[in-house]
């Protein structure tokens, strides 16, 4: 019960507080521009060389001020879009007219999510026990040879990666498709769909377990040199702990610890590379729906996807910080 | 300078340092370009590499090569002056912070805190779009600035509370050293080598953060830089037509500009602290 | 009494890279012991006169930056003697905890935190006994943690659960499982108040009556050697500087720093102003030429600064000094 109330709530408390300052940031921030979205738009309109009267101008602007919220005063502002992310409704697409943003995002996310799950738990894992034997091992050449790839491929962004892979994987050697996949409706439930799902998430995967794993990496070889040299490591070896046996259970499994924590801090990078991933191999997710209402000027669509994913990220923080003490022994007992 | 022929001895940093070097002359290249770098179909399009045109020529009629060094001309630009006005934006936040404590830093480090967890770049997004028109090389970094203060404030901050608690500062306020002059004189040689290599990251960050924003289309596609070439490459399908050159230049060259940066940025700071640490041991024993 | 470890002038330097040039420092300079069986040995000195690195060169355990310079240390094993720093690491793995086993100083962390403590004890066990025999012993140890006057319980807590006391005795609970024939406890009462001192010592005590093996005990405390030990080495400066009965080492300390060290304790009605040597021991990386005792020795003459004196007999002790020969013994 303690526990309970020592641990579960302030997170609670936290994740609820996390949300509502991003939410209320995405909602000011770019009130701050002093940009009007409408005369945004209607400004668009008017370049493409269609000529309305000021009557059907003014109308139009009353229409989009009441879809985008904008109606008011500020604060009436403020209350209105509460009042829309609690029912879900983020107004019409303006590119997809005039079809829900919740709508697309409905049909879109679970995509992002798939492949934010799987590469994130991916690249953690595989970087953190690469990373960890590696750091056992930082004598072998093998560890120092692994070191200097890994400083080639760290520094490079998840667009020129992915943008790498893509060339070298569906152009050079045509392996995989180019175009991503594509989602229709009614799709059966077959082994031909996986295989389609599975070439078609290949390559995103790829690229994020890739330069996920890379950090993981660094980090847990750094994390691992230093546990190696704690006193109960030295005393298991002394007392003649099997080597396998002190890698995993002494040095990995303690190494591990600030990993997750570092992992909940990381989620909102990660978060926005897999978008960034999605982008580039035009994956089906939330980051090929960004593309298309930034390069649309779908102000809408692109609110939406920010307020979701803002839930999304701190939502996967607060399942990490509940798995903690899971895994950390001095938490859970007193 | 003895410090820099024991940097040298590095190779991270040896290769890192030429590497760069050599990106900066290309920039600097393109004062003397034969070709003005926004006009589209001065030479003929899609020319494959040749002695006329070293890197061959793209779909827009320009020549790839003399785009090119504009275009690491620009991203740099971009990135200085989103690196070194995030620096400043930083080292206040993380000083006064760090130095006061109390409801001052809590609020600071809550409003950094803050602007981790969001999906900062989500938002960035979003204010590009409503700034489309003016999205010129000064206000893209200003832009990428305002966003990219928000982590080292905090390291930085760390930093000043641990020097905060050392001798020095106790004697040093006693004295009666006035806390502005103070913090400056005493505190900068330390968080120095901090400043700098976060430096070099914001950098790296910005140049990457350019290139999403080039390809969302939210910056002035007619300006070249690293982002706009490479936009523009994809737009015109440059892959599937088979003009490897005009999308490999960007990429590549990132590629070699993020990793010198990388290089240059961990061997400096390795150099910078180990000794630092070893010079402490050293005055003890 | 036959010994069961000897060492023979051992030396042992850790070998230090620096920006400025090698650093060697020498913590184990030159040690001679012979340790009997069947004893509390005990091993005084201040810290940074080498003690735990000596332990570590007792137990094989030598990795770089530490490295063995010269001298073997001989355990005396079914009769034969073995040079341990000779044998191949398998097989003074097997003799770990089967022959000699270790308590290290500060028993805060020698537990690994994410595991419970039973999991630990049979890590341990794993590489020394076979599958059925472990689950044997664990029972055994289970008897031996009662006997110590601690709940078998305990071995499903984990670390951070137990208060520094109980973890230091579960840890000689650990050391003392296979029966050691020697078991090195490196300051095993630091860091604990004086009650959990007193059962650790008791413990420590008890055990070594029914085992009848020897305990090396290594403590800066001079008050613990008093009470515990029946012979005891006094160590400065990486040498062994005297050796002998404890008692006469209390009656009749005949090394300067020995009397220094005695004549620091405290005792009941004597409220004299107690003196420690003047001074503090010299850097092991910067030995002073000679005995390295001399600039801190009010006695100090000619020879102290030119040459090391080395270990000799005075009747049933061992001194490290020239002065014995001019018999200028001082007595508290």
């Amino acid at each position: 019960m303690r526990f309970v109330r020592d641990y579960l709530v302030p997170r609670l408390v936290q994740y609820v507080l996390v949300v509502f300052c991003g939410i209320t940031a995405v909602f000011f921030i770019p009130r701050l521009t002093g940009q009007d979205p409408v005369l945004e738009i209607i400004a668009q309109i008017q370049a493409q060389g269609a000529s309305l009267d000021p009557l059907a101008v003014r109308n139009l602007m009353e229409t989009l001020k009441e879809l985008y919220g904008l109606k008011g005063s500020l604060f009436e502002q403020y209350l209105t879009m509460w009042r829309r992310v609690f029912t879900f409704d983020f107004g019409p697409s303006f590119f997809q007219f005039p079809t829900p943003v919740a709508q697309l995002l409905r049909i879109y996310l679970p995509w992002t999510i798939g492949l934010f799950a799987t590469s994130t738990v991916l690249s953690w894992a595989l970087g953190n026990i690469i990373g960890g034997i590696a750091g056992y091992f930082s004598g072998k050449s093998w560890s120092k040879i692994l070191d200097a790839v890994i400083m080639v491929i760290r520094p490079i962004p998840h667009y020129i990666f992915g943008v790498v892979l893509l060339i070298l994987f569906a152009y050079v050697w045509p392996l995989f498709p180019a175009r991503g996949l594509s989602i229709g409706r009614g799709m059966a439930l077959n082994l031909e769909l996986v295989l389609a799902i599975l070439r078609g998430s290949f390559l995103p995967a790829l690229t994020l377990v890739i330069l996920g794993g890379v950090v993981w990496f660094q980090q847990m070889k750094l994390l691992v040199q230093n546990v190696k040299r704690e006193d109960f490591v030295e005393y298991a070896r002394v007392g003649g702990v099997k080597e396998r046996r002190v890698v995993f259970r002494y040095v990995l499994k303690n190494a591990m610890l600030p990993q997750v924590t570092q992992l909940a801090l990381a989620l909102g990078q990660v978060f926005s590379g897999v978008l960034i991933v999605e982008m580039v191999f035009s994956y089906p997710g939330m980051g090929l729906l960004l593309y298309r209402g930034v390069t649309r000027g779908d102000y809408n669509l692109v609110m939406g996807i920010t307020v979701l994913s803002i839930l999304t990220i701190a939502t996967a923080v607060l399942l990490l910080d509940l798995l903690y003490p899971l895994l950390d022994p001095r938490i859970r007992h007193r | 300078m003895e410090a820099l022929r024991e940097l040298f001895r590095d190779y991270r940093f040896a290769v890192g340092f030429v590497i760069f070097l050599f990106l900066v002359a290309l920039a600097f290249l393109s004062f003397a370009s034969p070709y003005d770098p926004i006009r589209q179909l001065q030479v003929p399009r899609d020319r494959p590499p040749s002695r006329a045109h070293i890197l061959g020529t793209n779909s827009k009629g320009q020549d790839v090569f003399w785009e090119a060094t504009f275009s690491i001309r620009n991203s740099l630009i971009i990135a200085l002056i989103a690196g070194l006005v995030s620096r400043i934006v930083a080292i206040l936040v993380g000083f006064i912070a760090g130095y006061r404590g109390g409801t001052l830093d809590r609020v600071l480090m809550g409003l950094a805190d803050g602007l981790l967890v969001i999906p900062l770049f989500l938002i960035l997004v979003m204010v590009a779009m409503l700034l489309r028109g003016s999205m010129t090389l000064v206000n893209t970094g200003l832009l990428l600035a305002f966003f990219g203060w928000a982590w080292d404030a905090r390291t930085i901050r760390s930093q000043i509370l641990s020097l905060r608690e050392r001798e020095f500062t106790k004697t040093s306020a006693l004295s009666g050293n006035g806390t502005m002059s103070l913090v400056i004189r005493e505190y900068l040689p330390f968080t120095t080598p901090l400043i700098f290599s976060t430096l070099i990251n914001n950098i790296a960050w910005a140049i990457g953060m350019e290139i999403v924003l080039a390809i969302l289309g939210l910056v002035r596609l007619e300006i070249p830089t690293l982002g706009t070439t490479l936009q523009w490459a994809i737009t015109y399908q440059a892959m599937l037509l088979g003009h490897w050159w005009w999308i490999s230049t960007p990429v590549v060259l990132t590629i070699l500009l993020l990793v010198a940066l990388y290089w240059l940025s961990v061997s400096v700071s390795e150099y910078l602290d180990p000794r630092m640490r070893i010079q402490r041991i050293g005055a003890r024993s | 009494m036959l010994p069961v470890i000897r060492a023979e002038d051992l030396q042992a330097f850790y070998v230090l890279e620096t920006p400025r040039g090698k650093k060697v420092v020498r913590a184990v300079n030159g040690v001679s012991l012979v340790i009997p069986e069947n004893t509390v040995y005990g091993l005084a000195g201040e810290s940074g006169c080498g003690k735990t690195t000596l332990l570590k060169v007792l137990l094989g355990n030598l990795e770089p930056p530490l490295r063995h310079f010269g001298g073997r240390v001989l355990y005396r094993v079914d009769g034969e003697y073995l040079d341990a720093l000779a044998l191949p690491e398998g097989k003074r793995q097997k003799l770990r905890w089967t022959y000699i086993s270790y308590i290290p100083q500060g028993s805060m962390s020698v537990f690994n935190p994410v595991a419970k403590l039973r999991t630990t004890f049979m890590d341990f066990l794993e590489s020394h006994v076979s599958e059925k025999m472990r689950q044997e012993l664990l029972r055994h140890a289970e008897e031996h943690l009662e006997r110590l006057g601690l709940s078998p319980k305990i071995l499903e807590a984990y670390p951070h659960q137990l208060s520094g006391g109980m973890r230091q005795r579960v840890a000689i609970a650990l050391a003392t499982l296979l029966n050691p024939r020697v078991i090195l406890a490196d300051e095993p009462t630091t860091a604990l108040d004086v009650v959990a001192q007193r059962a650790v010592l008791q413990l420590l005590f008890d055990i070594q009556r029914k085992l009848r093996n020897t305990i090396v005990l290594v403590t800066h405390d001079m008050g613990i050697h008093a009470t515990v030990t029946t012979r005891m080495a006094i160590m400065y400066a990486g040498r062994i500087v005297e050796e002998g009965w404890t008692q006469d080492i209390f009656t009749t300390p005949l090394h300067p720093y020995t009397q220094y060290l005695i004549r620091s304790l405290p005792r009941i009605g004597d409220k004299r102003l107690r003196e420690s040597a003047p001074g503090s021991p010299p850097s092991l990386a910067q030995l002073p030429p000679g005995c390295p005792f001399h600039p801190r020795c009010p006695f100090a003459f000619e020879r102290c600064r030119e040459e090391v004196p080395e270990l000799e007999e005075v009747g049933e002790q061992k001194v490290a000094c020239f002065l014995r020969r001019a018999s200028h013994v001082v007595t508290s």
